[in-house]
C-alpha cells in the first residue's frame, strides 16, 4: 500500500496558509491604519467660529490642554497650519473648557495620556457655561507639531 | 496625517517583510526544486532578510527625522533601536549560514533561530507599546 502524506505536509497547502494569513494581515494593518489616520482628521473649528456657537452646538476643537483638574480640562484652541503643524495663539477667545463623562472615548491613547501640555482633539456638544461635554478625546499629541505665534 | 501614515505603513511593510522572510525556510525547504541545493533555494528567505532590515531603517528614520517624539513610548522606541542592531547581527549570522562548507552549521543554525524569536518578541512589544 502506497505511504499517504498527511494534506497539511503538502508545499501546495503551506503556501496557501501563508498567502491567507499574510494577506489577512496586510489587510487588517492598512485598514487600521487608514482608521487611524481618518480619526487624526483635523478639526475645522476655529477660534472666531468656536466662540460663537450656541449650548447644545456640536464642535470638535484640537487643544493643547493647559490645565487638568480631574474631569475638568481646560485649554487653548489650536489653530490648523497643516496637517501637521498647528499654531498656538495666545488670545481669551482661544481658551477652551472641556468636560470628561463616563461615555467619553479616548482614541489613540490612554487616559493617562490626559495630562498638561498633551495635544488632543475633543469633539463634544457644548453645555450652557460654553463648556464641551466630550464624547471623544484623541490624543494628538507626538502627531502634531505645535508653533507659537501671531496669526 | 500623511506623516502618520508614511511612519505606519512603512512599519506594517517592515513587519510583513520579516515575517514573511522568517516563513521562507519553512516553506521552501520541502519544495521540488528540480535537483537545486536548499541553500541556493532560499534565496527569497536573504533578500527579505536584508530587504526587512532596509525598510525597518527606513521607517526609524521617518519617526526620527521628525524630531516630534513626544508621547510616544520610551520603552517602545529602545525595543526597536535594539531589535534594529539585533537584525544587523541576524543578517551577519545568516552570511555565515549561506556558506556550504560552514562547519559551525547546527551552532549557528540554532543562534539564527533564537535570534529572529527574540526580533519577533521585540517587534511584537514595539507595536504594543507604540501603536496609536
Amino acid at each position: 500500500m502506497r505511504d499517504q502524506k498527511p494534506v497539511s505536509a503538502s508545499p501546495l497547502f503551506r503556501w496557501t496558509i501563508f498567502l491567507v494569513l499574510l494577506g489577512a494581515v496586510s489587510t487588517w494593518s492598512i485598514r487600521s491604519t487608514l482608521v487611524h489616520a481618518k480619526r487624526m482628521k483635523p478639526a475645522a473649528t476655529s477660534a472666531a467660529a468656536f466662540s460663537t456657537l450656541q449650548p447644545g452646538a456640536r464642535a470638535t476643537a484640537v487643544v493643547q490642554l493647559d490645565k487638568v483638574s480631574g474631569e475638568s480640562l481646560t485649554g487653548t484652541l489650536l489653530q490648523r497650519e497643516s496637517d501637521t503643524v498647528y499654531r498656538r495663539t495666545v488670545s481669551d477667545t482661544n481658551l477652551v473648557s472641556a468636560i470628561l463623562t463616563p461615555k467619553t472615548a479616548v482614541v489613540m491613547g490612554k487616559a493617562e495620556d490626559i495630562l498638561p501640555g498633551a495635544i488632543v482633539q475633543i469633539s463634544g456638544v457644548l453645555d450652557t457655561n460654553h463648556a464641551l461635554q466630550a464624547d471623544q478625546v484623541v490624543i494628538l499629541t507626538g502627531y502634531v507639531n505645535v508653533t507659537q505665534g501671531p496669526m | 496625517m500623511s506623516d502618520y501614515l508614511s511612519k505606519a505603513l512603512s512599519g506594517w511593510a517592515a513587519v510583513m517583510i520579516f515575517a514573511s522572510g522568517l516563513a521562507m525556510p519553512y516553506l521552501l525547504r520541502r519544495m521540488a526544486g528540480a535537483g537545486t541545493p536548499y541553500l541556493r533555494r532560499m534565496w527569497p528567505h536573504y533578500w527579505l532578510g536584508y530587504l526587512a532590515f532596509l525598510v525597518s531603517f527606513a521607517h526609524s528614520w521617518l519617526t526620527m527625522s521628525s524630531g516630534n517624539l513626544s508621547g510616544m513610548s520610551t520603552p517602545g522606541l529602545w525595543l526597536a533601536t535594539i531589535a534594529l542592531l539585533v537584525m544587523l547581527w541576524q543578517i551577519a549570522v545568516g552570511l555565515l549560514l549561506r556558506n556550504p562548507t560552514q562547519s559551525d552549521r547546527r551552532i549557528l543554525r540554532r543562534t539564527h533561530f533564537w535570534t529572529m524569536a527574540s526580533v519577533a518578541g521585540l517587534i511584537v512589544a514595539h507595536i504594543a507599546l507604540n501603536r496609536p
